[in-house]
């Protein structure tokens, strides 16, 4: 693991301070609370959650575009906090981004041309002083990414663009530096569904072509499934259940896992009707003031009463796999002893309530 | 669905539709010329089923959904003709004085975004009490929104609250609970758990659901998801550039679509639940065509792997196809080749 690892997180953490006037104490907004994940060389790994979750500042804390409060940020062994300048510019390169609202993150007086090739300088990519070099780059991105003819996008500006193809030029941009990691942050939230298809099937064209390792945040479970190699699922700052998707889809060891797929809809009326599904009471609390012991005792179907006084251990379940749930390791032998996806028998826990 | 309510259902197609829509074009007027957002032959909502709408943005989805209560975000767009029967009501030819009395009473609207939609500094309950004044009902006016508060799982208390002091999940149920104030027949819920987490989703999807059997409620909804879709409608009608392309019931269109943008759509959809495949099937090249480029013809020639000659220049119409019925030539006797 140690050679092929791209980027390490260790007990991450964002703890933002709010509410901060004269008379008021200011409290903490734990964001991101001690996180631990990696990224192997040319796999992807995506981040699932719901919105306030965390996801996108884990996101920000890699791009270093927030500090974090907590922990640290390793790539290719090395500590982001002891980075020189030298580093932090090989950092640039090696890390980009592709962020979800295309129209936002392009600027709109620029020419596609500019955009991709001040993206090159700016970087150290390529050297200021060749232009030529950088216009070539340019075209061959624009192949790449499936945008012909290349000579007509390169001058057009980003609103004569449709949201499919701005999003491939947010993705030619960011390879235009030669990355080996891409933090894509809802990269196609607000694609269309058969544009989406489009730009998951190049991302992935690209990661087999380059080896460029993902970190994919998303919130659509559906598309995490057949994209990522591995996914960790973020619930209110904190990392309930990581490991290979195929497994973690089928074993769902953490309660939070289950309920999050099993409120998915899937496109098929026969099956969608008669799932078994699990509706989760209120909503996710406030990353103000986190519940005590387990962060999702008040919402889980499963919870007993030391999982509203004790923090959950990480249990590593199976090699690779982890879940934070003081059940974790009867739930998997449940799901690996039955061959039973939706294990119902864990001794002592209620039957999921199923509306 | 068991089989009483099924043959119930059937019943209540024979009878005159809560909603029936003919020839309707509505349209925008911009400098020079005017562009047709809609233009639906014909779409039914019968009494009691839940009808989805389904399409990618820019299907014209939503304004139908406003031609339906002829009220409009902009004043540039109207209804061109066509007439849309609402429990027996033309919408489009009635006095807007008569309209007024319609929305609300006949027809509920749930919205997708309701941070936007409510006044921040009235609370939730007066703002469901203007509703019901309104329309003259002002006995028991606030007993009236306690029980609907009740009845979307909310509680007494949130009666006095702003909208601002409630969360996402909480602000759609008002939403709905403001559909259903006045106890219309239909509800017309435009992408209405779209901004919504997805186990916020759930409970809502769960609540529309309950609703409808307890009511016995006609819903007409529009979302683009099609698994939406295929959790809560009865019957769907699928939409591309202003125009129903296919519809028919829910098992047949996921079962065995006949329209080429329909099989797309639901190969785009199906393809990305396979479990670490890495093959995403593009179904559909390119991209929705904007109103002021619509092709010639049938307007998805351009993105269909099945383009003919007669495509390229004529519209199809409607052809019956296992029971959907589906606007391609594919179907067409003398044009499809086997």
């Amino acid at each position: 693991m140690a050679e092929a690892t791209l980027l390490e997180i260790q007990d991450l953490s964002k703890h933002f301070e709010v509410g901060r006037s004269l008379f008021k104490k200011k409290r903490k907004l734990y964001a991101v609370d001690g996180i631990s994940v990696y990224v192997q060389k040319g796999e992807t790994l995506a981040l699932v959650g719901e919105s306030g979750c965390g996801k996108s500042t884990t996101g920000r804390l890699i791009l270093n575009l927030e500090q974090p409060t907590g922990g640290s940020i390793l790539y290719r062994g090395q500590d982001l906090a002891g980075y020189t300048a030298e580093d932090w510019k090989r950092y640039r390169q090696g890390v980009q981004v592709v962020f979800q609202d295309s129209h936002s993150s392009l600027n709109p007086r620029k020419t596609i041309r500019h955009i991709l090739t001040s993206a090159m300088f700016s970087s150290g990519t390529i050297a200021r002083n060749k232009p030529q070099v950088a216009e070539e780059r340019a075209r061959a991105l624009m192949a790449e990414v499936g945008l012909k003819p290349a000579e007509t996008f390169l001058a057009k500006y980003p609103n004569e663009l449709s949201g499919g193809q701005r999003q491939r030029i947010g993705i030619a941009r960011a390879l235009s530096t030669n990355p080996d990691l891409i933090v894509a942050d809802e990269p196609v939230s607000s694609l269309d569904v058969s544009v989406k298809a489009q730009v998951l099937n190049l991302l992935d064209t690209l990661q087999k072509e380059k080896g460029v390792a993902y970190l994919f945040i998303s919130h659509e479970l559906s598309i995490v499934r057949s994209i990522a190699d591995r996914v960790a699922v973020m619930y209110l700052g904190k990392i309930v259940e990581s490991g290979p998707v195929g497994e973690v889809f089928e074993a769902k060891v953490h309660p939070y896992t289950e309920a999050l797929i099993s409120a998915t809809p899937i496109p098929d009326p026969d099956s969608t009707r008669n799932k078994k599904r699990i509706v989760l009471p209120g909503g996710v609390p406030s990353p103000m003031d986190p519940p005590k012991g387990c962060p999702f005792h008040p919402r889980c179907f499963r919870a007993e009463a030391k999982c509203a006084t004790e923090v959950p251990p990480i249990v590593e379940v199976a090699p690779g796999h982890h879940a934070a749930c003081h059940f974790a390791a009867e739930r998997f032998a449940a799901f690996g002893g039955t061959g039973n996806p939706a294990p119902q028998s864990t001794p002592g826990n209620q039957a999921p309530s199923a509306e | 669905m068991s089989s009483i309510t099924h043959t119930e259902a059937n019943a209540q197609t024979q009878a005159e539709p809560i909603l029936e829509i003919r020839d309707l074009i509505t349209e925008i007027r911009v400098p020079g010329r005017a562009l047709r957002p809609v233009e639906i032959e014909h779409l039914v909502v019968p009494r009691g089923q839940v009808v989805g709408i389904v399409g990618e943005s820019g299907s014209g989805k939503s304004m139908t959904a406003y031609s339906i209560l002829n009220i409009f975000p902009t004043a540039a767009a109207h209804i061109h003709s066509g007439s849309i029967l609402l429990d027996g009501v033309d919408m489009v030819s009635a006095h807007e004085n008569e309209r007024v009395k319609i929305r609300g009473n006949k027809v509920g609207m749930v919205f997708q975004d309701y941070a936007l939609s409510f006044n921040p500094v009235i609370t939730v309950g007066n703002q469901l009490m203007e509703q019901l004044l309104t329309h003259g009902r002002h006995e028991n006016a606030k007993a009236k929104v306690l029980s609907v508060l009740d009845e979307v799982g909310l509680s007494a208390e949130v009666f006095s609250r702003y909208p601002h002091e409630l969360s996402g999940g909480m602000l759609q149920r008002v939403g709905i609970a403001s559909a259903l104030v006045c106890d219309p027949p239909l509800i017309v819920a435009d992408e209405p758990t779209t901004a919504l987490d997805v186990t916020v989703q759930a409970q809502i999807l769960e609540l529309l659901k309950r609703i409808q059997k307890e009511r016995n409620l006609s819903i007409l909804l529009i979302t683009h998801d099609l698994g939406i879709v295929a959790e809560i409608c009865d019957l769907v009608y699928v939409m591309y550039v202003g125009q129903i392309v296919e519809h028919g019931t829910v098992h047949k269109i996921f079962k065995s679509p006949s329209h080429p943008y329909t099989q797309g759509l639901l190969q785009g959809a199906s393809s990305v639940q396979s479990v670490g495949t890495h093959e995403i099937r593009v179904a559909i090249q390119g991209s929705i065509p904007g109103l002021t480029e619509i092709p010639s013809g049938c307007r998805f020639h351009d993105r269909c792997p099945h383009t003919m000659d007669i495509c390229r220049s004529k519209q199809p119409g409607f052809y019956e196809v296992d029971g959907l019925m589906a606007a391609c030539w594919l179907h067409d006797a003398e044009h499809s080749h086997g």
